[in-house]
C-alpha cells in the first residue's frame, strides 16, 4: 500500500507541474509571444521540469521510511486527551486558516487582475467593433440568463453533452458556494467547529467536487475515446481536465488528512465528508504532531497554489475556460430582434461603406460573439454546407474570424503588434470567397449554438461588402439581380405574366377590388414557377371554398426581395422594399397572407425595418385557423405515407412547427413519418440564401441529400410548405430517379386533394 | 546593413550524439542531486571548516561569465559596434543561460533547494545589511532584465534594447561586484577580505567572459558551417589584452596589501601552502601570465589559433582564481583569538575532489550546455549561414 501511496503522491506532483507549466508556456503565447519562441520554451520547460519532478522524488523519498498508514493506528487515537474537534479546530487555525487568508487577499488582487484584462483584452477588442444597442429589456435578458445558464435550456437538445455540461456547470457551482462559505470563514471569528454552516458547506462542496469529476469523465470519454469529429483538441482541452482534477482530488486528500489526522471520525461524519471521509483510512501520515502539521501544510499548499494559479490562467490567457463569463455575457447581451430578421445597414442611404470588409466593421456584439464561441461544434454538426463538404465550417469561421480579431485587435501585452495595423480584408485573406457564398441562410448554426452565436449574420455582411463595394459575386447572381431590378422577379419573366395563373380562378386584385381582407402575396415562385403555380392554385381553390375575403396584386406585386438580401444585395431589396410598400400602402393593406415562407419571414420580419405595419399570416398557419373552425372537412381515404419537410424560413426562422404537422395529420388515410433531422434541427432544401440562384459545384447536391433522409423511411409523399424546398426536392427526387414513384406536394395541394367536391364543404 | 538570424537544423549527426549526451547527463545530474540529498552533503568534499566546495566555486564563476558576457553584449546593443553584432545576441543569450547555470549550482548547495523561496520571502524586509539578501533582489532583477534584452533584440526594437542593455549592463556589474563582495567584506578570512575584491570580479569577470565569448563563438561558428570575421577575434582579444593588464594589476595590488606585516599568514598559505598551484599555476599562470604573453607576443597575436589557445586558458585560469578563493580561503584557520584559538583546530583544512560533488558539477554544466545547444537549434541566435568574411 505504501509504495502505491507514494506513487500516488509522485504522480500529482509531476501533474501539477505539467499543468503550471504548460499553463505558463499557453499564456505566454496567448499574451502575444510569437511562436517562434514556442519550441524553446517548450525544451527549457522540460528539462526544467525533469529536473524539479527529481527533486520531488528525492524529496517524497526522504520521508518515506517514516510514512505510516492511518490504518491500523487505532490504538493511538485511543490515547489522545484531546478531542477530535478540538484538534481538527488546531489544524483550521493553525493551518487552512492562514493559508486561506492569504488566498483571500491574492483572490482579490486577482480580481483586480481580472478587472484590467477584461478591460484590456476584451472590452478594448469589443470597442473597435461598431456600436449596437443591446441594452434594453433587461427583465427578457435576465430571464434569458436564468433559462440558458443556469437551467442550460439549449443544451438538452444532445443528451449526453447537455447532461455532461450541466453536471460540471452546477458541480462548480457548489464547490464554489461551499469554498466561499470556508474562504469567508477566518473572518467569521467562529474558531470552534463543528459550526453547521460550515459542515454543510463541507458537504456542498464534497457533492459539488464528485459531480464535476462525474461530468469531467463523461467529457474526457468523449473527447478523448469517443472522439466525435466536431470536435477539436487544443492543448488547453487536455490541460483543464487535468488540471481540474488534481486540485478536486487534492481538495479530497486535504479533508481526509485534516479530519484522518484528528483521532477516530466522528460517526457522523459521512454526513458532512461524504467523499473524503472514505480516503481517510489510506493516507500516509508521519509518527508525530508538529510533522503532521508540517504535512498538512504542504497538502494545502499542494492544493491551493494550483488553485490560485487557475483563476490566474483564466485571467491572463485564452483559454477556453474564459467561456465561463463570455458565454454568459453574450446570452445576456443576445440581439431580442425576431431571429429571422437580417440587421438593416444604418443610415443606408448616407452609408459611405455597406457590410463587413474588414473586422472592425463588425458590431461590438458580433466581435463578442467570436470570443464567446467554444468550439463545441453543435453549429457544424448542423451546417449543411459543411455536411455537403463545401469549404464552410460555421465553427472554423467563427473560431478563424477570432484568432484574426485577437491578432489584430491587440493583446493586454500588445507584443507584436503595429500600432495601427494594416487593415485585412476577410474574405480572400482571412474567409475564402467559397465559403461566403455557401451559406444557405439556414440559421442552423444560430439554432444549434447553445450560446446564441451565429455565423450567417457575419457572413452575410461579408456579402454585402464584396457585392456592395466590390461588385464581386458568383457571375450566375448578374442576370438575377437584372431580372430583379427590372422585372421584379429573379426570372426575367414580364411583370404583366404574373397573376395569370389566376386568370381562370377569377380571383380579383386589389385594383379591381380594395375592400377584400386579406391580401394574398403569392410570391415570385407562384407567379412565374410552372410547378407552383399549382400550388397557388390550390390555395385559392381552398379560400374560395372556405368563403375567405382575399385579393391579389397582380402585376403590382413585387418580388419580396429575400434573395436579394441574403445574397447581400441590400441596394436592390430596399429598393424592391420601397416599391412594395409603396403598393401596400397605396390600398392600405393590413393584412397579409403568404405562401411562401421566404416572403412570409421578410414581409413580417424585417419590412417593418422599414416602416411596414401589417399583420402576416403564412398559409399553413392559416389553413390550421380554417380547420380549427371546422371549415375544412377532409375526406381522402387512401392511404398515404407522408414526410414532411421543415422549411428553414417557416421553423427556424419562426418557429412554426405545429400547423403543418397538425394540417397533415388532419388528413384521413395519411401517416406522417418523420426524418431524422426535422423540427429544430431540419436539414436545409439547399435552396435558401440565395443558393437557389447560384451554380452548387463543390461538395455533394444538399438537396439530394435531404431526398436522401426522406428515402429513407420509405415515403409516398415529401411534403413541404416552401416553393424553394418543394422545386429542390423534386428536383433531388429527379436525380435520384425516384420522381415517377414519390412526389412532392405542397401541404395546400395535399389539403384541397382531400377536401375533394366544394358542395360537401360546410 | 540589417544582420539576419536564424537557428540551425540540428539533424546532423554530432548534434543528435551531442544531445545524447547531454541527455543522458541530465540523468546523471538527477542520480547525483539524489545521492546528496538523500545522503546528505558529506557525500561533497565540503566540511565544517571548507563549507563551500566545487559547486560555490561554479556558482561564482558562472556569475562572472555571465556578467562578463552582458558586459561584451553592450558593445554591440549599446555602444552600436557594427563589428560585434554577429556574436550580439550569443553574448546575452549565454549571459541568461550561464545565470540560470549559477542559480543551479547556489540551490543545489543550498542542500535544501525547496527552501530558496523563504530567500525572497521579504524581499527588502530581509537583512539588507547581508550581502546575500542583497544579492538575491540584484539576481532575480538581473535574469529578469536579461530575459526582456534578450526579447527586445528578437523583437529588433532597438531603441529600446539600448536603454535596457545599459540597465542591464549597470546591473551586470552591480551583480558581480555584489558577489566579489560577499567575500570582500569577511573580516575574519583574511584571503576574503579586501576592498578590491568587488573590482578583481568585476575584471575576472570579463577576462573569463570574453575569453569564453571567443571560444564558444569559434566553436559554433565552425561547427554550424558559418563564416566569422578575424577582425571581430582580434578585437575582442585586443580588448581582453587590456582587461588581464587590470586583472593583473588588481590581483597584484591585492596581494601586496595582504603581504603586509602583520596579517600575512593566510595569504602566504595562498601563496606558498598546499594550495599553491591553483594561485601560480591557475589562477596567475593560465588567468595571467600566459595569455598575456600569447597576446602581447607579435607572433601570437596575429594567430587565431594561438588566440584561441589564450582564450581557453583564461576561462580555466579564472576558474583557478575562482577555486583559489574559495578553497584556501577557507581551508585556512581563521584568528578567533590569535595565538589562542585558531579555527577548529588551528591547522589549514584539506579539501577532497570527491566523486558525487565532481559529478553533480560536471552535470550542472552540461545542463547549461543542453539548454544552450536547444536555443541554437529553437532561437534565432546565430547569425545566417552565409555570413561576409573568411574564417
Amino acid at each position: 500500500m505504501r509504495p502505491i501511496a507514494i506513487l500516488i503522491e509522485v504522480l500529482i506532483l509531476i501533474g501539477v507541474i505539467y499543468c503550471l507549466f504548460l499553463a505558463f508556456r499557453l499564456t505566454l503565447l496567448d499574451l502575444g509571444f510569437r511562436q517562434k519562441y514556442d519550441r524553446f520554451i517548450r525544451w527549457a520547460l522540460r528539462v526544467v521540469g525533469v529536473a524539479i519532478s527529481a527533486f520531488f522524488v528525492a524529496h517524497l523519498t526522504l520521508f518515506y521510511p517514516k510514512l505510516t498508514l492511518l490504518i491500523g493506528q487505532g490504538a493511538s487515537w485511543e490515547s489522545h486527551s484531546v478531542s477530535f474537534w478540538a484538534k481538527q479546530n488546531v489544524y483550521l487555525a493553525n493551518v487552512l486558516y492562514p493559508i486561506s487568508l492569504v488566498f483571500f487577499i491574492l483572490l482579490i488582487g486577482l480580481a483586480g487582475l481580472f478587472v484590467y484584462t477584461f478591460r484590456e483584452q476584451h472590452l478594448r477588442l469589443w470597442q473597435i467593433g461598431k456600436e449596437e444597442d443591446c441594452s434594453g429589456e433587461i427583465p427578457e435578458r435576465i430571464k434569458t440568463v436564468i433559462k440558458v445558464v443556469f437551467g442550460h435550456a439549449r443544451f438538452w437538445r444532445e443528451g449526453y453533452p447537455g447532461l455532461m455540461h450541466f453536471l460540471i456547470f452546477w458541480g462548480t457551482l457548489l464547490l464554489f458556494i461551499g469554498k466561499g462559505i470556508r474562504l469567508f470563514s477566518p473572518l467569521t471569528g467562529w474558531r470552534v467547529p463543528p459550526q453547521p454552516l460550515y459542515l454543510s458547506a463541507s458537504f456542498i462542496s464534497e457533492i459539488g467536487g464528485g459531480v464535476i469529476l462525474l461530468g469531467a469523465l463523461m467529457a474526457v470519454l468523449r473527447r478523448f475515446i469517443f472522439k466525435p469529429e466536431r470536435l477539436d483538441s487544443k492543448p488547453d482541452d487536455h490541460l483543464k481536465y487535468l488540471w481540474a482534477f488534481l486540485i478536486i482530488l487534492t481538495g479530497y486528500l486535504i479533508k481526509s488528512y485534516r479530519v484522518g489526522l484528528g483521532g477516530p471520525l466522528p460517526p457522523e461524519s459521512s454526513s458532512w465528508a461524504p467523499l473524503s471521509s472514505l480516503l481517510t483510512p489510506f493516507i500516509l501520515i508521519l509518527p508525530s504532531d508538529p510533522l503532521n502539521e508540517l504535512l498538512l501544510w504542504h497538502r494545502v499548499l499542494i492544493h491551493g497554489i494550483p488553485a490560485l494559479i487557475l483563476f490566474g490562467y483564466i485571467v491572463l490567457s485564452r483559454s477556453s475556460l474564459e467561456h465561463i463569463f463570455l458565454s454568459a455575457l453574450n446570452v445576456y447581451y443576445r440581439p431580442l430582434t425576431p431571429k429571422g430578421a437580417v440587421r438593416p445597414i444604418p443610415n443606408f442611404e448616407e452609408a459611405e461603406t455597406y457590410g463587413v470588409t474588414e473586422i472592425k466593421e463588425f458590431t461590438w456584439k458580433q466581435l463578442l460573439d467570436l470570443e464567446a464561441c467554444t468550439r463545441c461544434g453543435r453549429c457544424q454538426d448542423n451546417c449543411p454546407a459543411h455536411l455537403s463538404e463545401k469549404p464552410l465550417n460555421p465553427k472554423k469561421v467563427i473560431q478563424d474570424l477570432r484568432a484574426h480579431l485577437l491578432a489584430q485587435g491587440g493583446t493586454l501585452i500588445p507584443l507584436d503588434q503595429p500600432k495601427d495595423p494594416e487593415p485585412t480584408p476577410l474574405v480572400g485573406e482571412i474567409i475564402s470567397e467559397d465559403t461566403l457564398w455557401s451559406c444557405t441562410a439556414c440559421l442552423n448554426c444560430l439554432e444549434q449554438c447553445p450560446v446564441y452565436i451565429s455565423c450567417f449574420d457575419k457572413l452575410i455582411e461579408m456579402r454585402r461588402s464584396k457585392v456592395l463595394m466590390e461588385s464581386q459575386y458568383p457571375n450566375e447572381l448578374k442576370e438575377v439581380f437584372r431580372a430583379m431590378e427590372r422585372k421584379s422577379n429573379p426570372w426575367g419573366v414580364e411583370k404583366s405574366q404574373r397573376a395569370d395563373w389566376a386568370q381562370t380562378l377569377g380571383v380579383k386584385t386589389l385594383a379591381e377590388n380594395p375592400e377584400v381582407e386579406w391580401l394574398y402575396f403569392p410570391g415570385c415562385f407562384k407567379g412565374f414557377d410552372d410547378r407552383n403555380k399549382k400550388v397557388a392554385i390550390s390555395m385559392v381553390n381552398i379560400l374560395k371554398k372556405t368563403g375567405v375575403s382575399f385579393g391579389i396584386l397582380g402585376s403590382e406585386e413585387g418580388c419580396c426581395g429575400d434573395p436579394a438580401r441574403r445574397i447581400g444585395n441590400e441596394y436592390l431589396y430596399f429598393m424592391l422594399v420601397e416599391k412594395n410598400l409603396e403598393v401596400f400602402d397605396r390600398y392600405k393593406v393590413k393584412k397579409i397572407l403568404t405562401t411562401c415562407p421566404h416572403c412570409f419571414n421578410t414581409l413580417k420580419n424585417e419590412y417593418p425595418q422599414f416602416g411596414g405595419n401589417f399583420e402576416v399570416v403564412h398559409q399553413t398557419e392559416f389553413l390550421k385557423i380554417l380547420l380549427d373552425q371546422n371549415k375544412l372537412v377532409l375526406r381522402q381515404n387512401s392511404p398515404l405515407t407522408v414526410t414532411y419537410h421543415d422549411s428553414c424560413y417557416l421553423g427556424r426562422y419562426n418557429q412554426i412547427y405545429e400547423p403543418q404537422r397538425h394540417l397533415l395529420k388532419a388528413i384521413p388515410g395519411v401517416t406522417l413519418k418523420e426524418m431524422e433531422r426535422c423540427f429544430d434541427r431540419s436539414f436545409c432544401c439547399g435552396g435558401g440564401g440565395g443558393r437557389m440562384w447560384m451554380e452548387e459545384h463543390l461538395g455533394k447536391r444538399i438537396n439530394e441529400m435531404r431526398v436522401d433522409q426522406a428515402l429513407a423511411l420509405n415515403p409516398n409523399v415529401i411534403a413541404t410548405a416552401c416553393p424553394y424546398c418543394l422545386t429542390m426536392l423534386e428536383d433531388g427526387l429527379k436525380a435520384k430517379g425516384k420522381d415517377e414513384t414519390i412526389k412532392v406536394y405542397d401541404i395546400a395541394e395535399l389539403l384541397e386533394k382531400a377536401m375533394g367536391d366544394p358542395s360537401e364543404t360546410s | 546593413m540589417e544582420m539576419n538570424y536564424s537557428t540551425i537544423n540540428g539533424t546532423s549527426r554530432g548534434y543528435k550524439i551531442l544531445m545524447v549526451f547531454l541527455g543522458a547527463m541530465v540523468g546523471v545530474f538527477i542520480t547525483s542531486f539524489l545521492v546528496a540529498y538523500l545522503k546528505g552533503q558529506q557525500v561533497w568534499g565540503v566540511s565544517n571548516i571548507i563549507p563551500w566546495g566545487q559547486l560555490i566555486t561554479f556558482y561564482i564563476y558562472f556569475i562572472g561569465l555571465s556578467a562578463g558576457a552582458i558586459i561584451i553584449s553592450s558593445l554591440s546593443y549599446v555602444f552600436r559596434k557594427e563589428t560585434y553584432e554577429p556574436i550580439g545576441r550569443l553574448a546575452v543569450f549565454m549571459g541568461i543561460l550561464l545565470m540560470i547555470g549559477a542559480m543551479i549550482f547556489v540551490m543545489v548547495d543550498l542542500g535544501r533547494p525547496e527552501k530558496a523561496w523563504r530567500l525572497f520571502m521579504y524581499f527588502y524586509l530581509n537583512n539588507m545589511s547581508s550581502l546575500f539578501a542583497i544579492n538575491s533582489i540584484f539576481y532575480t532583477g538581473y535574469i529578469t532584465l536579461m530575459l526582456i534584452y534578450l526579447w527586445l533584440i528578437f523583437e529588433g526594437k532597438k531603441q529600446l534594447a539600448v536603454v535596457l542593455g545599459t540597465i542591464d549592463v549597470l546591473w551586470a556589474i552591480a551583480v558581480h561586484m555584489g558577489t566579489g563582495a560577499i567575500f570582500g567584506l569577511i573580516g575574519n578570512r583574511e584571503i576574503f577580505f579586501s576592498p578590491i575584491k568587488p573590482f578583481e570580479f568585476l575584471m575576472a569577470a570579463l577576462t573569463s567572459g570574453t575569453s569564453l565569448i571567443i571560444l564558444i563563438a569559434v566553436v559554433t561558428f565552425k561547427l554550424t558551417r558559418r563564416l566569422i570575421h578575424e577582425e571581430l577575434i582580434f578585437s575582442l582579444s585586443r580588448l581582453l589584452r587590456s582587461i588581464i593588464l587590470i586583472l593583473l594589476v588588481t590581483v597584484f595590488v591585492d596581494k601586496l596589501t595582504h603581504l603586509y606585516f602583520p596579517n600575512r599568514e593566510a595569504t602566504l598559505y595562498l601563496l606558498t601552502g598546499d594550495y599553491w598551484w591553483i594561485f601560480w599555476i591557475f589562477q596567475i599562470g593560465m588567468g595571467i601570465g600566459f595569455p598575456l604573453f600569447l597576446l602581447t607576443w607579435s607572433k601570437t597575436k596575429k594567430s587565431i589559433r594561438w588566440v584561441i589557445i589564450a582564450a581557453l586558458s583564461v576561462v580555466l585560469g579564472v576558474f583557478g582564481e575562482r577555486a583559489a578563493l574559495v578553497i584556501p580561503g577557507t581551508a585556512h584557520p581563521q584568528p578567533f583569538f590569535p595565538g589562542k584559538m585558531e579555527g577548529p583546530w588551528g591547522e589549514p583544512a584539506i579539501f577532497p575532489i570527491t566523486f558525487w560533488e565532481s559529478l553533480l558539477s560536471l552535470s550542472i554544466v552540461s545542463l547549461v550546455v543542453l539548454l544552450f545547444v536547444i536555443g541554437l537549434r529553437y532561437l534565432e541566435i546565430l547569425p545566417e549561414g552565409r555570413a561576409e568574411g573568411k574564417s
